[in-house]
C-alpha cells in the first residue's frame, strides 16, 4: 500500500514510455489494492472519483489511485526550452545581416523551412500535456499505463528473447537509415522520396571518392600493418627431419631423459596409441638443468628422429621495441605450427633458454616448491659443474650466490672444496638465510607476450578458416569445430624457477625433466667420444678414472678438457695426448690457471702446511670423495686449496659424514697450532666459519648435538624463545661439540705428522699435486708425477722437522728468511696403469738427487 | 517525510504557471508561422547584397555566367570556374512558373529579370566608371543620341514612336560609398516596347558590381511598374571584406 501512496510522493515512479512494464504491474496491483481487485479493465471506471479527489492532492494516506509522479519543472520545459531555442535561432539567423527582413517574415519563412522544429516542440506539448493529466488524472494515466503501454508491453514480452532482438535491430536499423535519408535529404535540397530515389546513382558517382578515401586508409593502416607484419617475424626457425643429422645416440649419459623424451615423441607420432584409450598426448615437455648438461642437444636429436616439422624459437624472439610484438609474434609463431600441425599431423615447437619468457612477478618462481629448494641445489651443483671457470671451491661460491661477498671476505683458504656436497649446500643455504635473495623472476612478460602465450597454448580454439567461421554461420550453420592440432612444445632452460607458474601447469608444460650431470657411463662414454677424434695414449682405466675425478663434468666441459689437453700436447709439440696433458687439463679448466705469484718462503711453509692437514684428515677420515687437487698456487683471493670430487653420488649425509666435514674444516686451526706452538693465522677464519655452521645448522636440524629438538624450525616458527638455552646456551653446545671434533682431529693430525710433513713439503716443491700424488705421498707408493716412497724413507722425517723448525725460528722472527727447501728429488711420471710400487731404481735416483741437493742446516743462523 | 513534502510542493505550484506562459509562447510562434511571409527576400550575405520581392513572384539563383550569353564551350574550364566563382546571379520572374531561359524576352507580359553580383577581374576594375554602368545592358548614351538624331531628321514621327526613351536616369549615392546610377528606359524592339529598369551599382573600391535588371513589355510596366519601383528600391548594398 505505501508503495502505491501518492502522498508520500514515493509510489507512481513511472514513466510513460520506459517504464510501462513496471507501470503495468503497479497499475494492476493499484487496482487491487484500492478496490477489492478491479481488473485493469475497471480502471477508468473510478477513474470519476480519482479526477475529482486527486485535483488537490492529499496528504493523507487514503489515496491508493495510481497517478505519474510530478515531473520537476527542468524536466517539463527542458525539451520546450530546446527546441524553442533552436527556433529563434534559426529565425533570427534570418533576420540577422539582413537589413530588409523583418521578424515576422522571417517568423513565417522559417516555420515552413524549419518545420520539423515546430512539429518536434508540438509533440513535446503534447507529450508535456499527457503527462501532466497523467499526473492529476488517475484514470487517464491508468488507461494509458496499463491499457495502452502495458498491453503494448505484454505483446512484445510475448515475444522470444531472439526475436525481439532482432526486431528491435531491424527497427533501429530502419530508423536510422530514414535519419540518414532525411540529413541527405535536405543537404542535397530535395524531398525525402527524391533523395531516396537518387541514393544509388549518388553512391555510385561516389564511389570513385569512396575508393579514395579507402585507399587512402589502406595505406595510412598499411604501413602500420606491414610494419609491424615485420616486425613479427624472425626468431623462429622451422626445420624439417632431414635438415638435421643428430640422433638420439649421439646424446651420452642421458639416457633416462631420452628414453622419456622418446615417449613423448612416439606419442606424438602415434597419437592413437593413447587417444584410442582415453587419454591425450602430453603437449608440453620441459628440459631444465645445469648449462652444457645437453639440454639443447637432445632437443636436437628429437627434431632429427622424429618425422615431424621442427620449430625452434631464438631464446630474444619475443623481445622487442614496441609493446604488442612480443603477442603478434606468438600469435604468428601459433598460426604457424597449427598450419604445420594440420600438414603434417604434428609439429614440435622447441623454446630454447625458456626464461626469457619471463614470468608475472608474484606468480612467479613457482618450480620446485615441493622439492625442499632443489633450485638452490641445482645452482650450487651448476656452480661446482663449472668449476673450470673459477676457481676451485671459491668458484662455488660465487657462482652459486653471486656478490654476496661471503667466500671474499671469509674464506681465504680453501674455500669449500673440501666439503662435501650436502655440506656446501647446507652452508650455502645458511648464508641465503642470512642474504635477502630474491627468488625468481626474468623481467619480461608485462607486456602480454607472456599471456599470449599461455593463452595459445591452452587457449580456446575458434573454428578455423573465413569459409568455415563466416560463411557457415552467416548461412546459419554451425561452423565446423577446431581440429585437434598436435603441437609438442618442449622447453629448456637452466633457471626454471624463473618460469611461471601457470606455464608450468599440467596441460601446457606436462612433463619436467632435469636434465642432470651425465653418469658415470655417460661421462665416459663422452670422453671417448671426444678422444676418438684426436689421438691419444690414455687406457681405459685412465678414461674410466678421468670420468670418476669429474662427477659434475657435462659435454661441454669434456670436450673443452680434451681440447685443452690437445693444446697442451701441442705446446710440448706432442700430437699425442698423454694422461699428464689431461690431469694438466683438468688443473686448468676446473681450476683455472694461477697468478703469477711468489709466497714469501715462511708464508709458504704456513699455507703448504695449512692445506696439508686439510689434505691429511680427508684422506684419513673422508669416505666416498676423493682428492681431487691440492695447492698453494694464488688464485686471486685464494692462497691454496684442496679440491675433492664425490666418487659416489649419495643422497644423504649421516652424522659422521658431518663431523668428518667439521674435522677437516678444523684441520687447518688444529695443524697451526700443533705446529706453530700454538699459533695461528687468520685464514682459519672461513674454516671455522664453515665448521660453525655445519655443526650449528645440523645440531638444529639433524640432532647431531645433545638435543633432539628442531632449533632451525623453532626459529623459522619465530619461536627461538622457546629452545632448550635454559638448560645449556645454544652457543655453549656448539662450542662443545667443536671442541670435541678438534681433539678428534687434532688426535688424527697426531697420528700422521710425517704425511702433513711430507704433504707440506710437496706442496713447498710442486706448489700443486693431483690427488693420485696425495694418494701416493700418504701411502708411500708411485703416483703419476711423485715418488711418494721417498719420503717414507728413515732421512725424510729428520729432514723435514730440521726444516720445519727453522720455520718456526723464522716465524718467531730469529732468522730472516729460510735456508733452501731440501729437494728429496722427483721421479718420472710412472705409468698409472703399471700399477707398481715405485721401483728401487727411481728410489735410488731420488736418493741421490736428494743427497746432491739436500744441504740444508737448520743450524746455519741467518743472523 | 514531512520536510520533503515542503520541499515538493512549491515547485509543484508553479508548474501551472510555467505551462501556461509555455503554451502562450507557443500559440505565440504557431500564430506568427501561420501565413505567408509579406515578401520574397533575395539575399546574398556573402557579398552583402539584398532584395526584396513581391510575395507571389518567383526567384532562383541562376548556375554560372550562361545567363548572358556566353558559351560555356568557348571558354576553358579554369575560365568557367573562374567567372563562376565570382558571379551570383539570381533570375526572377513575376511569372506564375519561373521560366530561366525567357528572363531577358522583350515581350514578357509580367516582370522579369535578374540581380546580379559580379567581382570584377583587376583589368575591369580599373577601366569601369560610373558613367559606363549606363551602358552594361544597352548602349543608353548612344541609343539617345540616335533617337535625338531621329527627332531632329523626323520631330514629329520620331518623338510619336520613339525607339529609345529614358524615363528615369539618377546618380545613386548610398551608404558604405557605394555609388552608381539608376536608369529607366523604354527600347523598340521586334516584339514591341520593351521598359527596362536598371539599377548599376559599385563598391567604394569599383571591384564589385551590383546590378538588379528587370524588364518587361511597356504594358506590363504601366501595370506593375509600382512593384518594379519597390523592387528597384529596395535593392540595398552592405559591401563585405568578403568578397574576393
Amino acid at each position: 500500500m505505501g508503495l502505491m501512496n501518492h502522498a508520500d510522493g514515493m509510489a507512481d515512479g513511472l514513466d510513460p514510455m520506459g517504464d510501462t512494464g513496471s507501470g503495468g504491474g503497479q497499475g494492476s496491483g493499484g487496482g487491487r489494492g484500492s478496490g477489492g481487485g478491479p481488473a485493469p479493465g475497471t480502471g477508468p471506471a473510478s477513474d470519476s472519483t480519482a479526477t475529482r479527489t486527486a485535483s488537490p492532492p492529499r496528504r493523507g494516506g487514503g489515496d491508493a489511485r495510481p497517478r505519474r509522479r510530478p515531473q520537476p519543472l527542468w524536466d517539463r520545459a527542458k525539451f520546450l526550452l530546446l527546441l524553442g531555442a533552436v527556433f529563434l535561432f534559426v529565425v533570427a539567423a534570418d533576420v540577422s545581416g539582413d537589413p530588409l527582413m523583418t521578424w515576422s517574415d522571417a517568423l513565417r519563412i522559417q516555420s515552413r523551412k524549419s518545420a520539423w522544429v515546430l512539429v518536434l516542440l508540438g509533440l513535446e506539448v503534447v507529450r508535456q500535456l499527457h503527462m501532466f493529466v497523467g499526473e492529476r488524472w488517475s484514470g487517464y494515466h491508468v488507461f494509458w499505463t496499463d491499457r495502452v503501454f502495458g498491453r503494448a508491453e505484454r505483446r512484445i514480452l510475448r515475444l522470444n528473447d531472439w526475436n525481439r532482438y532482432r526486431l528491435s535491430r531491424a527497427a533501429k536499423w530502419i530508423v536510422g537509415l530514414a535519419l540518414a535519408l532525411f540529413v541527405y535529404a535536405r543537404l542535397s535540397h530535395t524531398s525525402v522520396f527524391d533523395a531516396l530515389v537518387q541514393v544509388p546513382s549518388d553512391l555510385w558517382r561516389a564511389v570513385p571518392v569512396v575508393l579514395q578515401i579507402v585507399l587512402l586508409m589502406v595505406l595510412v593502416v598499411g604501413q602500420f600493418v606491414v610494419m609491424f607484419w615485420f616486425l613479427s617475424k624472425g626468431g623462429v626457425d622451422t626445420y624439417f627431419p632431414e635438415d638435421i643429422t643428430t640422433r638420439f645416440a649421439d646424446v651420452w649419459g642421458q639416457d633416462h631423459v631420452v628414453s622419456r623424451v622418446k615417449e613423448n615423441v612416439f606419442y606424438l607420432e602415434r597419437p592413437e596409441e593413447i587417444e584410442s584409450r582415453g587419454g591425450y598426448v602430453p603437449g608440453g615437455i620441459l628440459l631444465w638443468g645445469p648449462p652444457g648438461t645437453g639440454k639443447t642437444l637432445i632437443a636436437e636429436a628429437v627434431a632429427g628422429e622424429t618425422g615431424k616439422p621442427f620449430v625452434f624459437v631464438d631464446p630474444g624472439a619475443f623481445s622487442a621495441m614496441f609493446i604488442g610484438v612480443g603477442i603478434l609474434k606468438v600469435k604468428s609463431l601459433f598460426r604457424k605450427l597449427r598450419k604445420l600441425a594440420l600438414r603434417y599431423g604434428g609439429v614440435i615447437v622447441f623454446f630454447d633458454e625458456a626464461d626469457t619468457l619471463g614470468s608475472r612477478g608474484a606468480l612467479g618462481g613457482g618450480f620446485g616448491n615441493g622439492l625442499g629448494g632443489s633450485g638452490a641445489g641445482g645452482s650450487g651443483a651448476g656452480a661446482s659443474g663449472a668449476g673450470g671457470s673459477g676457481i676451485g671451491g671459491r668458484g662455488i661460491a660465487r657462482s652459486g650466490f653471486a656478490g654476496n661477498g661471503f667466500a671474499e671476505a671469509d674464506d681465504p683458504c680453501n674455500g669449500m672444496s673440501y666439503l662435501s656436497e650436502a655440506a656446501r649446500t647446507e652452508i650455502l643455504r645458511g648464508q641465503a638465510r642470512e642474504q635477502f635473495v630474491v627468488g625468481g623472476g626474468g623481467g619480461a612478460g608485462f607486456d602480454g607476450t607472456l599471456q599470449a602465450l599461455l593463452t595459445e597454448m591452452s587457449g580456446l580454439k575458434k573454428p578455423r578458416g573465413f569459409l568455415n567461421r563466416v560463411v557457415r554461420r552467416t548461412l546459419g550453420m554451425r561452423p565446423k569445430p577446431p581440429p585437434k592440432y598436435r603441437i609438442l612444445v618442449m622447453m629448456a632452460t637452466n633457471m626454471p624457477q624463473s618460469l611461471d607458474e601457470a606455464l608450468l601447469r599440467p596441460g601446457r608444460i606436462d612433463r619436467q625433466y632435469k636434465v642432470g650431470y651425465p653418469s658415470k657411463q655417460g661421462r665416459i662414454r663422452t670422453f671417448e667420444g671426444y678422444l676418438a677424434k684426436v689421438r691419444h695414449e690414455l687406457t681405459p682405466d685412465q678414461i674410466d678414472r678421468l670420468a670418476v675425478m669429474s662427477p659434475e663434468a657435462t659435454g661441454a666441459t669434456i670436450k673443452d678438457t680434451v681440447n685443452e689437453a690437445l693444446v697442451q700436447a701441442v705446446k710440448d709439440d706432442r700430437e699425442i695426448i698423454t694422461w699428464k696433458d689431461m690431469l694438466r687439463a683438468r688443473v686448468i679448466k676446473e681450476y683455472g690457471l694461477p697468478d703469477d705469484h711468489e709466497h714469501i718462503e715462511r708464508e709458504r711453509h704456513s699455507i703448504a702446511l695449512h692445506e696439508a692437514c686439510h689434505a691429511v684428515v680427508a684422506y684419513r677420515m673422508q669416505r666416498g670423495r676423493m682428492i681431487d687437487l691440492a695447492t698453494i698456487e694464488r688464485r686471486g683471493g685464494v692462497g691454496g686449496f684442496v679440491a675433492h670430487v664425490a666418487v659416489e653420488d649419495s643422497m644423504f649425509m649421516w652424522k659422521s659424514e658431518i663431523e668428518i666435514q667439521v674435522m677437516v674444516s678444523l684441520a687447518s686451526l688444529v695443524g697451526e697450532r700443533m705446529f706453530f706452538e700454538g699459533d695461528n693465522t687468520v685464514g682459519v677464519g672461513g674454516d671455522l666459519r664453515s665448521a660453525t655452521i655445519l655443526v650449528a645448522n645440523y645440531m638444529s636440524s639433524a640432532a647431531i648435538g645433545e638435543t633432539l629438538a628442531s632449533r632451525l624450525f623453532l626459529l623459522e616458527q619465530q619461536m627461538g624463545n622457546l629452545s632448550l638455552d635454559s638448560d645449556r646456551p645454544f652457543g655453549e653446545q656448539i662450542e662443545a661439540k667443536l671442541r670435541e671434533l678438534y681433539e678428534r682431529t687434532e688426535a688424527v693430525l697426531t697420528a700422521n705428522r710425517r704425511e702433513i710433513l711430507a704433504l707440506t713439503h710437496a706442496l713447498e716443491t710442486h706448489k700443486t699435486i693431483t690427488g693420485e700424488d696425495v694418494e701416493a705421498i700418504m701411502e708411500g707408493t708411485s703416483g703419476p708425477t711423485l715418488d711418494g716412497s721417498r719420503y717414507y724413507e728413515p732421512d725424510f722425517l729428520p729432514l723435514a722437522e730440521r726444516f720445519h723448525t727453522e720455520a718456526m725460528r723464522a716465524h718467531r722472527g730469529q732468522v730472516r728468511q729460510l735456508h733452501t727447501l731440501p729437494d728429496l728429488g722427483r721421479v718420472a711420471a710412472r705409468e698409472p696403469a703399471a700399477g707398481t710400487p715405485p721401483a728401487g731404481a727411481s728410489t735410488a735416483s731420488a736418493s741421490s738427487t736428494r743427497e746432491t741437493t739436500a744441504p740444508s742446516s737448520p743450524e746455519q743462523p741467518d743472523d | 517525510m514531512e520536510a520533503r513534502r515542503r520541499t515538493i510542493r512549491p515547485r509543484r505550484r508553479s508548474v501551472p504557471g510555467t505551462l501556461l506562459l509555455l503554451s502562450v509562447v507557443a500559440v505565440m510562434l504557431l500564430a506568427g508561422g501561420c501565413g505567408s511571409p509579406s515578401y520574397e527576400y533575395v539575399t546574398n550575405k556573402k557579398d552583402g547584397a539584398f532584395l526584396r520581392v513581391p510575395n507571389d513572384w518567383n526567384h532562383r539563383e541562376m548556375p554560372g555566367p550562361a545567363l548572358f550569353g556566353i558559351d560555356a564551350r568557348t571558354v576553358s574550364p579554369e575560365m568557367l570556374q573562374g567567372l563562376m566563382s565570382r558571379e551570383w546571379v539570381v533570375g526572377i520572374d513575376a511569372g506564375t512558373r519561373f521560366d530561366d531561359t525567357r528572363l531577358l524576352v522583350p515581350d514578357a507580359p509580367q516582370p522579369k529579370g535578374f540581380v546580379q553580383v559580379r567581382h570584377l577581374l583587376p583589368e575591369e576594375a580599373n577601366a569601369v566608371s560610373t558613367n559606363d554602368l549606363r551602358n552594361f545592358v544597352l548602349s543608353v548614351d548612344d541609343a539617345a543620341a540616335a533617337q535625338e538624331k531621329a527627332v531632329r531628321e523626323n520631330p514629329y514621327g520620331a518623338r510619336l514612336a520613339p525607339n529609345f526613351l529614358l524615363l528615369m536616369d539618377e546618380t545613386l549615392r548610398k551608404k558604405d560609398g557605394v555609388h552608381g546610377v539608376h536608369l529607366v528606359y523604354q527600347v523598340r524592339t521586334d516584339a514591341g516596347l520593351v521598359t527596362i529598369d536598371q539599377t548599376s551599382l559599385l563598391d567604394t573600391s569599383q571591384t564589385v558590381l551590383y546590378q538588379l535588371i528587370l524588364a518587361c513589355s511597356s504594358l506590363c510596366y504601366a501595370q506593375h511598374g509600382q512593384q518594379i519601383g519597390d523592387v528597384a528600391r529596395s535593392f540595398t548594398i552592405e559591401p563585405t571584406d568578403r568578397g574576393q
